[in-house]
């Protein structure tokens, strides 16, 4: 047992720490936003929110954005509740 | 047993497999039978890809995904976000293609039609042509650091980095004008969303087939995750014969195998250094295996050398492996089959009967009716109309349902393309033509110029109890 002795989470690198957590929040806010901007004009959108003078493509750029920070926040989530017990309370 | 203890060790081996350094790997090339397919499949691929945004239909590009202007064009058609309905069936049509074909032949996306496969056959290729073979690709590899090796490595790049650039510059080419794109670039005119996705392109293009490549499938593909799900006992899936190839071990060439006691295997490694994810197909299955087929190829070669029988590595089901006969022809198959047609065939019937004409009619519900005079009663509406056509048109608009109906309110002046006109309309009727308190109207409307473009839509009339 001894060569495993630390802890079976801290072998993950914290850049792969990144890339589970931003890479399928990445995937998954594309689709968002497409779907969202399939029914939603960004021009409606910005006559309702008073945003008026969106430019379509700053809309779906910042739509993705705001979106993968989300889906993001969700994946960070996942990995935090997925941890064993030991390792949130050492 | 099961303690906690075991169970951490457990998944810290599991953490390793997943995350251990990533050895650089060096596939040999392979000739054969699917081989062939493959370079098919990359020429055909990347011939359509590089070309369609070439093409032109009329006065413009016949496939342009233009975002800006909200405006989809597919050869003869345009589309509008208002046909999203046709994108969510093309899309359950794509997951059941994948489902069908992954089911009759594993991963045969994955060998074959995908994106990162694609592309990195043409990177390896590229690879092989300035670098060498595998063995003095792995010697360059080992070698410090010197003017030659230099001047290899940096052609390699000098080369991807231009065809990444061309593949990132095509896919901008899909949803801004490509001619106006390549002056754009000559002149560095481009704007910047332009230029960041051309780049973003091209960056992610260069990074996953020149660096990433198996890495993709392993760590990064969604598909790879469950694909195994669909398969069953009768998939054909790529699998080493051990009941045939074992024991392994060298011999000579014209040794019968039964003497010594050894099976057909030589033992050459030949099918693990072709592998581009590299894996040993003869620990069976595994996840990493992208179904190229490669394995079979070079397997095949060293078969025919050794005079003996082809298909030590094949594509087999599970079945047939334990003895059993495979039946392709299964009821999930048969199933996955008719609904893809069907939906195919309903996909290509409503393209093809699209009329390029909305018409939404709803009535205020803040008001039940209006007498008008003495004899008549009027209901209001909000009528939009879009023209998803690529002509201005002009329509008319009429009612049935009740006898001598008539609308006011229209605005009938000319709807631009992609335009939604939204209208107050009045629709009046004489009570005496009215048989209940509440009746089915259809409003049916018509471009002027066009009488194959019209819609209906049925809209309620509220009037006295009679
Ligand atoms: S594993 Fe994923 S990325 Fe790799 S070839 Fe298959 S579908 Fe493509
Ligand atoms: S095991 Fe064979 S089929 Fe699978 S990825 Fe490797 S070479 Fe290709």
């Amino acid at each position: 047992m001894s060569e495993y002795t630390d802890n079976n989470y801290t072998s993950v690198t914290p850049k792969q720490t990144a890339i589970a957590i931003l890479w399928p929040s990445f995937l998954l806010a594309s689709v968002a936003n497409v779907v969202f901007w399939a029914f939603v004009d960004p021009h409606e959108f910005g006559r309702i929110t008073g945003y008026s003078e969106i430019d379509r493509m700053t809309a779906y750029s910042v739509g993705f954005i705001v979106l993968w920070f989300f889906t993001g926040f969700s994946s960070y989530l996942t990995l935090r509740f997925n941890r064993p017990r030991s390792d949130v309370n050492p | 047993m099961k303690t906690p203890e075991n169970e951490d060790q457990q998944s810290k081996v599991i953490v390793e497999e997943f995350y251990k350094k990533r050895e650089k790997i060096q596939p040999r090339m392979v000739h054969g039978l699917f081989a062939n397919l493959r370079i098919i499949a990359v020429a055909v691929l990347l011939g359509i890809y590089y070309i369609l945004p070439w093409l032109r239909w009329g006065d413009r590009q016949a496939v342009l995904l233009d975002l800006p202007a909200r405006k989809f064009h597919f050869f003869g058609i345009t589309f509008w976000p208002q046909d999203f309905f046709f994108l969510a069936v093309l899309l359950i049509i794509a997951a059941l293609a994948l489902f069908f074909f992954t089911t009759l032949a594993g991963r045969l996306w994955c060998g074959f039609a995908c994106p990162q496969t694609v592309w990195t056959e043409v990177f390896m290729w590229i690879e092989h042509l300035i670098e060498g073979d595998r063995n003095k690709r792995m010697k360059l590899d080992k070698a410090p650091m010197d003017a030659r090796k230099l001047r290899i490595r940096g052609t390699k790049h000098l080369v991807w980095v231009v065809f990444s650039l061309w593949t990132g510059i095509t896919f901008v080419g899909y949803f801004s004008p490509i001619n106006e794109l390549f002056t754009g670039l000559a002149n560095f005119s481009l704007g910047p969303w332009e230029w960041f996705w051309v780049l973003f392109y091209s960056f992610a293009t260069y990074g996953n087939a020149g660096w990433m490549r198996e890495q993709v499938c392993t760590y990064m593909c969604p598909y790879a995750r469950f694909q195994s799900a669909m398969f069953d006992k009768d998939t054909l899936i790529i699998s080493y014969d051990e009941a045939r190839g074992e024991p392994r071990g060298a011999r000579k060439r014209n040794v019968d195998p039964k003497e010594v006691g050894l099976g057909s295997c030589v033992d050459c490694t030949m099918c693990v250094q072709v592998c581009p994810t590299g894996i040993d197909i003869r620990d069976g299955l595994q996840y990493q295996c992208i179904g190229c087929a490669a394995c079979i190829d070079v397997c095949d070669d060293v078969m025919e050398k050794m005079g003996y029988e082809k298909g030590l590595i094949r594509y087999t089901t599970e079945h047939a492996l334990n003895g059993g006969t495979t039946r392709l022809l299964r009821p999930r198959i048969i199933i996955y089959a008719l609904v893809l047609l069907t939906l195919i065939g309903a996909l290509g019937v409503a393209v093809a009967t699209r009329v390029p004409l909305e018409l939404s009619i709803i009535r205020d519900r803040n008001a039940l009716y209006r007498e008008v005079g003495y004899d008549s009663v009027e209901n209001i509406y909000t009528m939009k109309i879009m023209n998803m056509d690529e002509q201005p048109h002009r329509y008319t608009v009429s009612v049935h349902g009740i006898d001598d109906a008539e609308v006011h309110g229209l605005d009938e002046s000319e709807v631009a393309p992609g335009e939604v006109r939204e209208m107050n309309v009045r629709i009046r009727a004489k009570i005496d033509n009215l048989e209940e308190t509440s009746t089915e109207l259809q409003v049916h409307i018509q471009a002027v110029d066009n009488p194959d473009i019209q819609q209906d839509q049925n809209a309620r009339f509220l009037g006295p109890r009679l």
